[in-house]
């Protein structure tokens, strides 16, 4: 069976290109790299808040991806939730390790401009729906999600902080997580329809 | 960890803002719970759409040969075109394997827990042999020594690569696990068969109250490093070992 990398990635050709960029594949290697270095890279430098670190630890990110690629199962996740976990474990890792035993204090640069640069369409899209998906989030949800997943805040922090106790912290973070990935799902779900000349 | 007790940490879990203890014993269960392995997923995917929403940045140009090359190289796929690719490639996996070396002392210190120790201890092994086959795909033969303890009683243990070739900067990396108390401090010495000191100075000390490290990035030529000594502060031998060729 033959894939094309070219559009659109099904969890088939996911699971062809890892197997291919585990072998070494120049091609595949290129491909993943195109498709998720650039998300691979923002997030990295939006926890890092330096360029050289975010650039260090994107090379790390895909490294890992090759020596840990024959554990990815496409049939349990995507690639690029696979991916952005790896950089998001790595980044945390890293924090702790420079700023000794403690817990890690991430840094979410929100100066940092948007490029205007031309994306690739598949991760545009991604792009897209991710944004779609955190607008359907209440505002105090986004809030709660910001400050465990940027800022490195435990639940028992959030409650502390916010006058919430510590299980509804856990509930509704659990519940936007939900949200969040239903609403990609659904999103995925209407693209291949109308990719397929159905209904919206 | 029942599943009721899992479920209750799955969303720090996958935020990553879970102590470490809880997250091992997580990680332990996901190993074998198909369903909890499921509930993460699920939460990650959603997690997902947090990191894909942020305004995009984007990386240099360049970024993507440096990804491209270091797969390549670590799959044993890459020979370099220059010299200064080979230095490049060198130098930001030297500068991964450093990391990774500090991070084993982090996770030491922090956890204080054999199993997890031996983790990373395999994952640091890991990353070190890639570096080798990394060095080796530059043209090079990399020096490695398992250093041994003076005394029976030493619990002291070690490893030591030393790399040189003309392509790149000779340099020698240590590293040790050492008793640390009070105002303990040690010395390393790379020497020649005549007994000429190639490399020398003080070990530094990682975040782990054990481990040592010492670098030397200066240059000087090591091709004749044969033996390795670490001694303590009253100028004893602790650790010493002989250099032999890494096995391609």
């Amino acid at each position: 069976m033959t894939f094309d990398f070219d559009g659109p990635l099904t969890r088939e050709s996911e699971q062809e290109l890892m197997r291919q960029l585990v072998a070494g594949d120049e091609r595949a290697i290129r491909t993943v790299y195109a498709r998720f270095g650039r998300s691979v890279y923002t997030l990295a430098l939006r926890l890092l808040g330096s360029a050289e670190a975010a650039e260090e630890l994107t090379q790390d990110v895909f490294l890992a991806a090759w020596r840990k690629g024959s554990r990815f199962d496409s049939t349990r996740g995507r690639l690029s939730t696979w991916l952005m976990a790896i950089a998001h474990n790595l980044a945390v890792d890293r924090l702790r390790h420079e700023r000794g035993a403690g817990r890690p204090t991430l840094v979410l640069v929100d100066e940092v401009p948007e490029s205007v640069a031309v994306d690739e369409e598949g991760a545009m899209l991604d792009r897209d729906r991710a944004r779609r998906a955190l607008a359907g989030l209440s505002a105090a949800e986004r809030h709660l999600l910001s400050q465990a997943y940027f800022y490195g805040w435990t639940a028992r922090e959030i409650s502390e902080a916010e006058g919430i106790p510590l299980g509804t912290v856990k509930t509704r973070l659990r519940t936007a997580l939900i949200k969040l990935r239903t609403a990609r799902e659904e999103e995925a779900r209407a693209s291949v329809r109308i990719a397929e000349g159905g209904p919206e | 960890m029942s599943c009721l007790q899992v479920r209750d940490h799955l969303t720090e879990y996958a935020l990553g803002t879970l102590a470490p203890e809880d997250s091992r014993q997580v990680e332990r269960h996901l190993e074998w719970c198909e369903g909890c392995r499921k509930e993460v997923t699920e939460l990650q995917e959603g997690l997902t759409s947090v990191a894909l929403s942020l305004p995009v940045a984007d990386p240099p140009p360049q970024l993507e040969e440096r990804v491209v090359t270091r797969i390549l190289a670590a799959s044993g796929r890459w020979r370099p075109v220059s010299r200064q690719a080979a230095r490049g490639l060198v130098a930001s996996t030297l500068a991964a394997v450093l990391v990774a070396l500090g991070a084993l002392g982090w996770a030491v210190a922090e956890r204080q827990n054999a199993v997890d120790v031996k983790q990373q201890a395999a994952d640091e092994l890991a990353q070190a042999n890639q570096f080798v086959r990394i060095l080796q795909s530059v043209g090079a033969t990399p020096y490695i020594a398992k250093l041994r303890p003076t005394s029976q009683n030493s619990q002291a243990s070690g490893s030591v690569l030393v790399y040189s070739a003309r392509s790149v900067k000779d340099f020698v990396l240590a590293q040790l696990v050492l008793p640390s108390g009070k105002g303990a401090s040690y010395s390393f010495e790379l020497t020649d068969r005549s007994g000429h000191i190639l490399s020398g100075g003080n070990l530094t000390k990682t975040s782990n109250a054990d481990a040592w490290l010492f670098l030397d990035r200066t240059g000087r030529d090591l091709s004749g490093g044969v033996n390795v000594l670490v001694l303590d502060s009253s100028g004893s031998a602790v650790l010493s070992g002989v250099l032999k060729p890494a096995a391609p």
